[in-house]
């Protein structure tokens, strides 16, 4: 008897593998199914963190009070500069006529589990095809990138992590121009390859998305080069994995500026 | 009279024979919600395998290889790995642990928690492994190992829990402490 739901078992993983949408609805409904349990097990467990956090994080909490405040005053500073930076920006991009692709709506979802195994990275959170979350979407956390929406249910979608084994995301290094691909690696640093090789991109280098493939819109921040060495490029991502409760999906808007303008 | 209260007996048995069923659910759960705990929140150690080896040598009808597979299933798309890993995991895992069960229910606490060390370690090669074979790449087995370390050390907190099950139960924890 177990040997026979071994053989099923296997089956079941040899389909998947082989076909990544193997059982595609049914899992999807599945989880929407399961989804209002993990939302509901989810809230007194984001409840019992903050407490925690209140309980040991004084001392923490204080010295990231000083460091906010120092970088307040620095970033009022950028503000100001930025501010004057976008208004010369507008005028030039007028005077050269250029047109930019339109703006982006933002789908904000809850995250209600992970995958609880260290060999899947993933995020499940509460926002599906009834909200407009689309596969291929990118989702960003507090400080950049975190992942791509791979499954969508009708309210809940999966986001496939940065550091997954499976993600690859075509992305660029700002300061060089350089193209390459982040990819995940079930660690906790994602690694940056197809780098041409007289790369002189270095520890300290914003990556941003490419935009190439169409999936992802140019120029979101991914994260920065924090290491250079025979076995590959590390990158760390500026979203922190560790403990994320909100998530934004990008609603890429297509971008038909050409074809308008070409069209009678 | 005296059949109404056999039927509602009949009837709380049936709901404490759930019991076991529903602990394993919930185990689930907390499996997949992340932790608030700052070391542990990174760290997925195997709190269902603990339920399915736990009922394994004590009651191993409450958990039947059907049971051990629907719930591996659906480990499996809700944590949205390839399917049949965890099916394959906890249903290989009850059938070792039956068969060897005349043995372990004979022993004490101790070697009971110390035996659930292989046991994991194994799960989690094995989930190492197939995640592996799934996209013919293989990440490095660390994070797996920890999570087992970690699961060897948090088995006697769980366990307090599925004692507490078990006594519940028609019959109750004859064999436990």
């Amino acid at each position: 008897m177990p040997l026979l739901f071994i053989v099923l078992a296997l089956l079941l993983f040899v389909f998947s593998s082989l076909h990544k949408d193997f059982g595609h609805p049914l899992k999807a409904q599945v989880t929407d199914a399961f989804a209002p349990i993990l939302a509901t097990l989810n809230t007194p467990v984001q409840t019992a963190a903050v407490y925690v956090s209140a309980l040991t994080g004084f001392a923490a909490l204080q010295t990231e009070n000083a460091t906010l405040a120092a970088e307040n005053e620095h970033l009022r500073t950028w503000y100001q500069a930025a501010l004057t930076l976008r208004a010369e920006n507008e005028s030039l991009h007028r005077l050269l006529n250029v047109h930019l692709p339109p703006g982006h709506r933002h789908i904000t979802a809850r995250v209600i589990a992970d995958s609880g195994s260290p060999y899947a990275h993933s995020f499940l959170v509460l926002a599906g095809r009834q909200d407009g979350v689309k596969k291929g979407q990118a989702a960003l956390a507090a400080g950049g990138v975190i992942g791509r929406v791979i499954e969508t249910g009708e309210t809940t979608a999966r986001i496939l992590l940065l550091t997954d084994i499976n993600t690859r995301i075509p992305v660029t290094v700002e300061t060089t121009g350089d193209r390459a691909i982040l990819a995940g690696a079930n660690t906790a640093l994602p690694v940056l390859t197809h780098l041409p090789p007289n790369s002189t991109a270095a520890i300290g280098d914003r990556i941003v998305t490419s935009g190439h493939g169409g999936l992802f819109p140019y120029g979101l921040p991914v994260g920065e080069i924090i290491g250079r060495d025979e076995d590959g490029v590390s990158v760390r991502p500026y979203a922190s994995l560790d403990r994320v409760d909100f998530i934004r999906i990008v609603d890429k808007q297509d971008d038909r500026t050409v074809t308008d303008e070409r069209l009678p | 009279m005296k059949t109404r209260d056999s039927s509602f007996s009949k009837l709380e048995s049936f709901s404490r024979l759930f019991l076991a069923q529903l602990v394993l659910f919930f185990l689930l759960l907390i499996n997949l919600v992340p932790l608030p705990v700052p070391v542990l929140g990174s760290l997925n150690p195997a709190f269902v395998l603990m339920g399915v080896y736990y009922w394994a040598v004590y009651r191993p009808t409450l958990l039947p290889p059907l049971l051990c597979f629907g719930a591996g299933l659906l480990m499996d798309i809700l944590s949205g790995g390839p399917l049949g890993i965890n099916a394959l995991v906890f249903v290989a895992v009850q059938w070792i642990v039956r068969s060897q069960r005349r043995f372990l229910m004979g022993q004490p606490y101790l070697v009971m928690w110390f035996i659930f060390a292989p046991v994991a370690l194994g799960a989690g090669l094995t989930q190492w492994f197939l995640a592996g074979l799934s996209v013919m790449r293989w990440s490095a087995p660390l994070p797996g190992l920890i999570d087992a370390l970690a699961g060897f050390f948090l088995f006697p907190f769980i366990s307090l829990l599925l004692i507490a099950v078990h006594r519940a139960l028609p019959g109750g924890a004859k064999t436990m402490v």
